[in-house]
């Protein structure tokens, strides 16, 4: 009863994948992906290349953020996607099919078409930044920055550290203050004071433990080895990202939305050019698909 | 020469624009493998001493004598000195990383060590130190006592054939302290490492230490082995460092004096265990049993009333919001004017989040809190209560005096808490024992009903802790209720009317504070404990007489 009395959270959908290949996965290799997604969205505009990304990112969300939290963040971002929607609609006064009109304006099919559009594809890219926060996680990130600035990567990491730091100290002290009765005009004075007084202590730390000793000698620590699975994922990204690009510039997955709009031509698609990017929306679920099968067998 | 470990000769050290000497003419040799074990009231030089034993942190200031390690002057050499290690007091703010493995190989990359090399030694000492769990966390979710072991971990990565400990417990709970303790013991006796380690009081590290040096003023006053250091300590005239002795070797002291019998180095006991070994050998347990050691004797406090409830907290449950489970569930407190509640805990069994309800600082989802007048609140770090440059402006200020019946109180409080040569010193400079006195008087100035003090004994030395408990009685004698959080239950002992242990988000028992501890058995102090079929009713030391 103690059990059901207390308040439970939600837990993650499919855990089978959380820790599957791809979250395991050297962060360049993941790095691609998300770098990939971005890029097709914004490349894209063709609805059913869209959906396809749409989908991919919400599932990918739900398998690694809490459902409810990811249910509301879509909710957020959809009301953005239709304000964009009804800018759009609203400004562009371009296309020939007018929808209706008021005042001594008009809203043509097109512009609400292309809202629609640039709206999917901004949505996918913040639904996207959901999974993306959850596995490329901060050290990943820097661990790529630091190949190519080490030093900012550095100095970047030891201020990361005073982040929480400072925002646990900012409440403590509010907190402090509150129960004073002083004004909140104190806190940043304590807060400063407080925190350069235990940056003092954290120099004498670092110097103890040697900090400048080897000079521009000094090595970076990292968690992570580019191994052949690594190499296999990034080939066929990068194949797969190449083929898009080829695609998109012979003129597939874009559709021109000003110029004799037809509902025909926008959802008309070619299996084969479509292809490479279905196949690359489904690389995280690369080992998903494989523990089922190996279940089936 | 090599004999020795470490060797210093004739040190002394006077900071710049002081003439008065922090260290005079020290003379040491420390052996390989020794534990030494350094204790002294605080300013007697203790943190000075140890800064003096890693080249990179020496202080400025005039510095004479010699530090050798090996056969070779510290000084002598421009590369890094890696064959020390030094640990500080606060867990906090040695801790430079974001990553608990970005801390661990911080001292290996400064070397520049290859990846490779790192990655073995990460896994060598993390499965020395079993904190497998942690390496992937960030620093700051750590709880202090984990933070500790990690600034262990990260401190002995260099293989260093010395560990320098500047009062490494001090923030710790009472079951942190023994897992860091055993560790330490484990680098001593496993890898051989000698280790020099300063303490407030001697209680954890004497038992498994091999020397104990007592500072004064900058001197060597006492040094030899943890037995017969205690004896000279005890048979002294010295009654403000008897209070660093462990209360188990002061309880045999106390005892031996009403069975009128001197002190014997090598009976001297450290733990519960020796303690009862010897009051029921034959030779004493006798003279114990007619030495009248009858509960009736004992300081038993009287039931006391304390009137109407002035704090009433009321089956309370709080959850942090996103957090999976009631961190108070049905907490319930009332407590009447002129009484002092401690609540003990032991980590995350919600005791902190119940003092932020109380004080409305968190809201709760049921229940209610009332408090009867106004309310204050001192918090660990007690410096985060000062927002002026000196003590006499926390003190006198506008914020707090706003008229001239305040400002005598005021000055009078300054008199009582002595408090008159701190009065131009910036409240930051201060030790920590009397920021908590600045505190308090500001506190009673502001003429506050109920008083919230958050771990207020951790990093004070034992007199400190002696001044705080006389200042609580005074606040306690003007009405005032005071409610404490503490790990610290000797202290609660002492000065507690009630005690309460919080478990699982609630009062899991709460009783007068002789039977809280008469009753408990594995949570109660070392005295209660020792005394248990031999002084009946005893709790705290107080209670022998």
């Amino acid at each position: 009863m103690e059990v059901l009395k207390r308040r439970r959270q939600g837990y993650r959908l499919g855990s089978t994948i959380k820790y599957s290949e791809f979250y395991n996965l050297h962060p360049v290799v993941q790095l691609f992906y998300f770098a990939g997604i971005v890029a097709f969205s914004v490349m894209f505009n063709s609805p059913i290349y869209l959906a396809t990304i749409f989908w991919s990112v919400l599932v990918l969300g739900l398998v690694y953020e809490f459902p409810m939290k990811v249910l509301k963040l879509v909710g957020f971002y959809v009301l953005i996607g239709i304000v964009i929607v009804a800018a759009n609609a609203i400004s562009s006064q371009r296309g020939t099919n007018v929808l209706f009109e008021y005042w001594d304006s008009f809203v043509t099919v097109e512009s609400i078409v292309f809202g629609i559009l640039s709206a999917a594809a901004l949505v996918s890219i913040m639904i996207m930044f959901i999974s993306f926060n959850k596995i490329v996680v901060q050290d990943r990130f820097l661990f790529i920055f630091s190949k190519v600035f080490p030093t900012i990567a550095f100095i970047l990491m030891m201020t990361l550290r005073w982040i929480p730091y400072l925002k646990r100290l900012t409440t403590e002290i509010t907190g402090v203050r509150k129960i004073q009765g002083m004004g909140a005009k104190t806190i940043g004075g304590t807060v400063f004071a407080y925190g350069a007084e235990s940056s003092m202590a954290s120099a004498e730390s670092m110097k103890s433990r040697g900090y400048g000793t080897a000079g521009q000698k000094r090595t970076f620590y990292f968690n992570y080895k580019f191994k052949k699975t690594d190499l296999i994922f990034l080939l066929v990204e990068l194949f797969l990202i190449a083929l898009n690009i080829i695609f998109l510039v012979s003129g597939f997955g874009n559709v021109e939305i000003y110029k004799n709009f037809s509902t025909q031509k926008l959802f008309s698609i070619n299996i084969l050019t479509y292809a490479p990017l279905m196949l690359f929306c489904l690389i995280p679920y690369v080992q998903f698909f494989q523990t089922i099968a190996k279940g089936k067998r | 020469m090599a004999k020795y470990n470490m060797m210093i000769r004739e040190l002394s050290f006077s900071y710049p624009n002081s003439d008065a000497k922090v260290l005079n003419n020290i003379n040491l040799e420390i052996t390989e493998g020794e534990m030494l074990l350094i204790c002294g009231k605080n300013g007697s030089g203790k943190s000075t001493f140890l800064r003096q034993l890693k080249k990179e942190i020496i202080p400025v200031g005039k510095r004479t004598g010699e530090v050798f390690v090996g056969d070779r002057n510290i000084l002598s050499r421009n590369e890094y000195s890696k064959e020390s290690a030094f640990i500080f007091q606060n867990p906090d703010t040695q801790i430079v990383m974001e990553k608990v493995y970005n801390e661990l190989t911080f001292s290996m990359e400064n070397l520049g060590m290859s990846v490779d090399t790192m990655r073995k030694r990460v896994a060598e000492v993390v499965n020395f130190f079993g904190i497998e769990d942690l390496i992937n966390k960030n620093t700051n979710e750590l709880s202090g006592g984990e933070k500790q072991l990690v600034n262990l971990a990260a401190a002995i990565m260099l293989r260093p054939s010395i560990l320098i400990l500047d009062e490494p417990t001090s923030q710790l709970d009472p079951m942190n302290t023994r897992h860091f303790v055993n560790i330490i013991k484990r680098i001593n006796e496993e890898l051989a490492i000698t280790i020099i380690i300063a303490e407030q009081n001697l209680n954890s590290f004497i038992d498994i230490c091999s020397r104990v040096m007592v500072l004064d003023r900058g001197e060597v006053s006492k040094l030899g082995l943890p037995k017969k250091v205690t004896e000279e300590i005890m048979s002294g005239s010295d009654e403000k460092l008897k209070l660093f002795v462990p209360e188990i070797s002061r309880m045999y002291a106390v005892i031996c004096k009403k069975i009128h019998r001197d002190i014997i180095a090598d009976e001297i006991p450290f733990n519960v265990r020796d303690f009862r070994k010897w009051a029921k050998s034959d030779e004493v347990a006798g003279s114990i049993a007619n030495a009248n050691f009858s509960s009736e004797n004992l300081s038993g406090k009287e039931d006391t009333d304390f009137g109407k409830a002035v704090l009433n907290a009321k089956e309370i449950r709080f959850c942090y919001s996103g957090g999976d489970r009631d961190v108070l569930f049905d907490f319930n407190l009332s407590a009447g004017s002129g009484e002092i509640i401690t609540l003990l805990g032991s980590n995350g069994s919600g005791k902190t989040t119940a003092l932020k309800t109380m004080l409305g600082l968190l809201k709760p989802y049921r229940g209610k809190v009332m408090i009867d007048g106004t309310k204050e609140f001192m918090p660990q770090e007690t410096a985060l209560l000062f927002t002026c440059d000196t003590v006499h402006d926390e003190l006198f200020g506008k914020h707090i005096i706003d008229n001239n019946e305040k400002k005598d109180e005021a000055a009078r409080l300054v008199e009582i808490f002595n408090l008159n040569e701190l009065l131009e010193r910036h409240p930051y400079d201060i030790s920590e024992g009397e920021q908590k006195k600045v505190a308090l008087a500001i506190v009673l100035i502001k003429d506050a009903n109920v008083i919230f003090l958050d771990e207020p004994t951790a990093g004070l030395d034992p007199i400190a802790k002696k001044s705080l408990s006389e200042i609580l009685k005074f606040i306690k004698s003007r009405g005032k209720t005071i409610i404490i959080v503490s790990h610290d239950v000797v202290f609660a002992s002492e000065n507690s009317d009630r005690c309460a242990l919080i478990f699982d988000g609630a009062i899991s028992v709460i009783a007068e504070t002789k039977t809280f501890f008469t009753d408990n058995y594995f949570y109660s102090t070392d005295v209660s404990m020792a005394a248990k079929g031999i002084i009946d009713g005893a709790a705290c030391l107080e209670d022998i007489r």
